[in-house]
């Protein structure tokens, strides 16, 4: 059979850089195939190379062969003939790739009757089939909803809709689970999996998650600074990876993630001090709602709910739940950003909730904070050495703050003349390590560390969460380890919380947790998790 | 949407309060007495004392507040303590000038600078975008009254295509009242015009570079295509609430531009009335124009919802 894509020779440009160099693969009909690499490997230039949506100022050259001509050397007007017709695309951002302005259902109608003239009442009644087709509840209404009603999850099944409604011969879908919760993932990920299981359609999957496309994908293309490094089988290449990029991809994919056995409790847990440092008991906390209506009255969400646990002097404490989960509340009021209407929170004794900012000074000075956006929370406009000593002049530590700038970057693997740069000359993880640096810089001994690595590349996490514990253990601190990734809460941390809803439904030691959940949420959200072996999770 | 348009209206009416303490607290702290403006340097402190009774200006400043609101409440603006005519009936005549000034200024400024604004951010770094950025920088340079003298030096004493200044009156002359806005109304458009293209433009640029228009694209939809079925309406949030805030500056601008054209406008009774401290004209003139820019941001709030759905739940 012929390909349905032959992409050959494609080199994109940027001016003098290039982002994509001489790539070359096919793709048969009905035929999956995985692109995986780390950010700014390239993937996302190819995929828009291909259907022609480069960003201004980026140019391809080379082949891309589909239907029987060179997509490069298409006008406009005939690659909008091919684009939502024969390749559709499916994006990463489920929030805002759909235009907020206007009903889903028409979104979906839209590419109905630009490709095939549908009348306007036969593309809305296509629309909405094609949402019952991606397991969209009460499709009439959902219809006539815009986006910002329904759930990410419903969303990225919208995209979907549309991505199917022509019936395309191949579907690019670049990270089109990354920003959903991991049972949700383990859903579109199933439901992606049956459309085109059936059908003809081709599918080139975009991801850094390895076991993503293990899960999905016969064959797969490793990319690095835009090159195909390696491609083969899928299962060959993730089992004996011929290449040492590969092979560190490999290495990064956490233990959880590797097999569907869980690996025995490696039995070191708590052996820890035994003094608490940290008590929360019955702490409550909720957030008004705006009324929806004059009939109603205003509601309240409770954000935490009813939440009690302690961690012991130099343990690692693990807070995992999905997004609404109440885990960031949580994290806040520890370090007294936020105050809960009820309960008792005390770090080291000190009672914290309900606490004014100028009783707090101690507490400052002894638990620090790492956040998610290593972009977004260091300041653009200051030094990286002023950054790092800023908490140090904040809480009046005396002292040669300068030295303490340097042992600091040493001590998280920074070279030296760091201190005179600025933010924005550094990657996301060695950002995200400078981050690491300021919120020791005070000598705390309680980290609180709230997805820390999230927005980061896979090798990098592995890097970033190595130097997180061999600091932990050198200067003695207690932390709590707050994340949606399972697997990663698993690497570092000794005792785990699983938070839903606002309430903790279980709780106890790393190990013993995965091996048995307790709790059938818990077992739902290991079982979602997809595993480097491909085995693909069918979450209910 | 009920609940949004019912806390928009109690904004409303709390902001025309306001409006009016402050618009009668300023007149009342500045000096200069309305009795001894009306009787002159030879009045006598008897007949001082007796008009000032006549005109309650004797009573305490809450008394009066409370006399001209409650006035104000029944539609009543009072007598002028000058020309002893209906300070309302004066307004009313004066906007019948400038109502449909301010409306052909915004109106021509839309007219031309949302096109405009539109076709610069379509041919980004192009030409087009070039020229019309450089036109509408040199736009917001020119003061709106000098672009006013520019204009009648040429279109009305050169070549005498519009009449320089002066209002011949809606019933006397329909078409020559019209054509004595038109040069106003354009001194009047060109600056709030330049300004607005440049929003228009960067609203516009920053949609293009949404996630969603990329999904048009990828649909099928061509740039243009993309532009006019998803772009245009997102890009008109923004661009709405600086229309609104336009206006206001538009509104103030006509005071300038009216006494450039010798227009029988609010402005122009607004100066003559401060320069003859007739200070119950001026209070109720300054009223009426907060009024009416507070019921133009009115307008523009309720508009939202019906651009924006993501507002209605609000």
């Amino acid at each position: 059979m012929a390909p349905v894509l032959t992409v050959d020779g494609l080199t994109v440009t940027a001016g003098p850089s290039t982002l994509v160099d001489e790539v070359s693969f096919s793709i048969e009909p009905g035929d999956r195939v995985g692109l995986i690499g780390e950010s700014g490997s390239g993937k996302t230039m190819t995929a828009l190379a291909v259907i022609g949506l480069l960003p201004e100022g980026v140019r391809a050259s080379g082949l891309v062969a589909f239907g029987g001509s060179n997509l490069l050397g298409l006008s406009e007007t005939e690659l909008c003939s091919v684009r939502g017709n024969g390749i559709s695309m499916v994006f990463q951002e489920p929030m805002t790739a759909l235009n907020p302005l206007m009903r889903v259902g028409h979104q979906i109608a839209e590419a109905l009757s630009i490709h095939q003239g549908t009348p306007k009442s036969e593309a809305r009644r296509l629309a909405v089939e094609a949402l019952a087709s991606v397991e969209i509840p009460d499709v009439e209404a959902k219809a006539r909803a815009y986006p910002h009603e329904l759930s990410g999850g419903q969303r990225q099944r919208v995209m979907i809709a549309m991505a199917i409604a022509c019936g395309p011969d191949l579907i690019i879908a670049d990270e089109p689970t990354t920003a959903l919760d991991v049972t949700v993932q383990a859903q579109v990920l199933g439901l992606l999996d049956d459309l085109i299981g059936a059908g003809n359609t081709a599918l080139l999957l975009i991801t850094h998650d390895l076991p993503v496309v293990a899960g999905m994908c016969r064959r797969v293309l490793v990319m690095h600074e835009g090159v195909i490094v390696e491609e083969g089988q899928t299962a060959e290449v993730f089992a004996r990876p011929s290449e040492a990029y590969t092979a560190a991809l490999v290495d990064s994919v956490p233990e959880l993630s590797r097999t569907a056995e869980i690996p025995s409790a490696s039995a070191e847990a708590s052996s820890r001090g035994q003094d608490i440092l940290i008590r929360v008991e019955a702490v409550t906390r909720t957030f008004g709602l705006p009324r929806a209506s004059l009939a109603e009255r205003a509601g309240r969400v409770t954000a935490v709910d009813d939440v009690e646990f302690s961690v012991r002097t130099g343990e690692s404490f693990g807070i995992v739940g999905e997004s609404g989960s109440g885990k960031t509340t949580l994290a806040r009021m520890l370090v007294g950003l936020d105050h809960p209407d009820r309960g008792i929170i005390e770090v080291a004794g000190m009672a914290v909730a309900g606490a004014r900012e100028r009783e707090l000074g101690d507490l400052r000075r002894m638990a620090q904070m790492i956040f998610q956006d290593p972009m977004g929370s260091l300041d653009p406009r200051m030094r990286v050495g002023d950054v790092i000593a800023e908490p140090l002049r904040a809480l009046r530590i005396e002292g040669d703050h300068q030295a303490r700038v340097a042992e600091l970057l040493k001590a998280v693997a920074l070279p030296s003349d760091t201190a005179d740069r600025y933010a924005h000359e550094f990657s996301g993880g060695q950002r995200q390590r400078i981050a690491i640096a300021r919120a020791l810089a005070p000598r705390p001994r309680l980290l609180i560390a709230d997805e820390p690595v999230s927005a980061l590349d896979m090798t990098v996490q592995t890097i970033t969460l190595e130097i997180l514990a061999d600091l932990k253990e050198r200067f003695d601190l207690t932390m709590v380890f707050i994340s949606h990734d399972l697997s990663v809460v698993y690497e570092v941390c000794d005792r785990v919380a699983v938070m839903k809803n606002g309430k903790v439904v279980e709780i106890g030691p790393a190990a013993e947790l995965y091996a048995n959940p307790s709790h059938p949420y818990t077992a739902g959200l290991i079982n979602a998790i997809p595993r480097l072996d491909g085995t693909l999770p069918r979450a209910g | 949407m009920a609940l949004f348009t019912l806390r928009r209206l109690v904004i409303f009416v709390v902001s025309l309060w306001a409006a009016s303490v402050i618009v009668f607290a300023l007149l009342s702290v500045l000096p200069g007495d309305p009795a001894s403006v009306i009787l002159g340097t030879q009045a006598t402190p008897e007949s001082l004392a007796s008009l000032r009774a006549e005109l309650g200006l004797d009573r305490s400043v809450v008394a009066q507040y409370l006399e001209w609101s409650g006035d104000l409440l029944r539609g009543d603006l009072g007598t002028s303590y000058i020309n002893r005519l209906s300070i309302g009936g004066q307004i009313v005549d004066r906007l019948s000038v400038t109502i449909p000034l301010a409306v052909m200024g915004i109106a021509l400024a839309v007219l031309v600078a949302v096109p405009a604004g539109v076709l610069a951010a379509a041919r980004h770094r192009k030409t087009a975008d070039t020229v019309i950025s450089t036109l509408s920088q040199l736009g917001l340079a020119v003061p709106a009254f000098w672009a006013g003298l520019v204009f009648v030096t040429f279109l009305a004493v050169r070549w005498r295509i519009f009449p320089a200044g002066g209002f011949p009156g809606w019933s006397d002359d329909f078409l020559g009242s019209l054509k004595a806005l038109v040069l106003p109304a354009v001194s009047l458009a060109l600056v709030q015009g330049a300004i607005l293209s440049r929003y228009v433009r960067s609203a516009v640029l920053e949609v293009m570079n949404e996630d969603f228009i990329r999904t048009a694209r990828a649909k099928g939809l061509t740039r243009t295509e993309a532009l006019w079925r998803h772009g245009l309406r997102n890009a008109a949030i923004p661009v709405v609430t600086i229309l609104g805030l336009q206006l206001a500056a538009l509104l103030a601008g006509t005071v300038v531009i009216e006494s450039v054209f010798v227009l029988p406008g609010l402005g122009n009774l607004l100066l003559q009335a401060i320069s003859r401290r007739d200070l119950l004209l001026v209070q109720g003139a300054a009223f009426v124009i907060a009024a009416i820019i507070l019921l133009v941001n009115l307008v523009i709030d309720l508009s939202y919802p019906l651009i924006d759905p993501r507002v209605r739940r609000r």
